[in-house]
């Protein structure tokens, strides 16, 4: 049985909260969220492989990652505004565009 | 491909249909089964021909249906409409799901290798 996600979006506002707890001591989920080789092998969509292109998860930083499905091959990236050790990553997040448009989405 | 495109053009109207709170309250009212403009005009306080208005926005977004009877124009909710909306939006709920999930093997075979 795994823990339950709750999915909370605020009347009037364009936020939606996701709130999930992991079995884990918080260090070891700090690390699967900022060491590039264990972020691939849990994020994304299962049918997709993903690689992590850049992975900078420090104040000013930037990430890039593709993930891939036959042909098709998506980029996602961010800029990381804050990322304190075993505490919080503050990042944004953007996908750049559908196979065959090009672009930003 | 063409369908993925008309679909998109649909959820979009949909979407903007329900971001007006006297749609959404039409809609929650529908989902209670049909009823008059009359009646879903009633809890409101705008005219008659404003809440036409926003009828006529839920039909072109393919939300709602009319019909005459007799002296009643008697408005439906479409249910397949609504449920590709929500099944849109779970589309991603699943997915964030099964990411949260493979964290959890993860972390659960780093715990085993003492990673």
């Amino acid at each position: 049985m795994t823990n339950p996600t709750s999915f909370t979006a605020q009347p009037g506002s364009p936020f939606l909260e996701l709130e999930r707890s992991f079995e884990a001591p918080v260090d070891r989920v700090y690390r699967v969220h900022t060491e590039p080789a264990l972020v691939e092998r849990w994020l994304g969509p299962r049918d997709l492989m993903t690689s992590v292109e850049v992975w900078e998860m420090r104040f000013g930083g930037t990430y890039r990652y593709l993930q891939r499905r036959g042909g098709d091959v998506f980029a996602f990236r961010g800029e990381v505004h804050e990322a304190l050790q075993n505490r919080r990553i503050t990042q944004t997040f953007e996908f750049e565009g559908t196979p065959g448009e090009g672009g930003w989405a | 491909m063409v369908e993925d495109a008309e679909r998109d053009r649909r959820l979009g109207r949909a979407f903007a249909a329900l971001g007006d709170p006297v749609r959404r309250g039409v809609i929650a009212r529908l989902s209670r089964g049909d009823a008059t403009v009359n009646e879903l005009a009633e809890p409101f306080s705008i005219s008659l021909q404003a809440v036409s208005r926003h009828l006529q926005v839920l039909e072109v977004a393919g939300l709602i249906t009319r019909r005459r009877e007799g002296q009643h124009r008697v408005c439906h909710l479409d249910s397949a409409a609504l449920e590709e909306l929500t099944s849109w939006i779970d589309t991603y709920r699943l997915e964030a799901e099964r990411a949260f999930r493979s964290l959890d093997r993860l972390l659960n075979t780093m715990q085993e290798n003492s990673e």
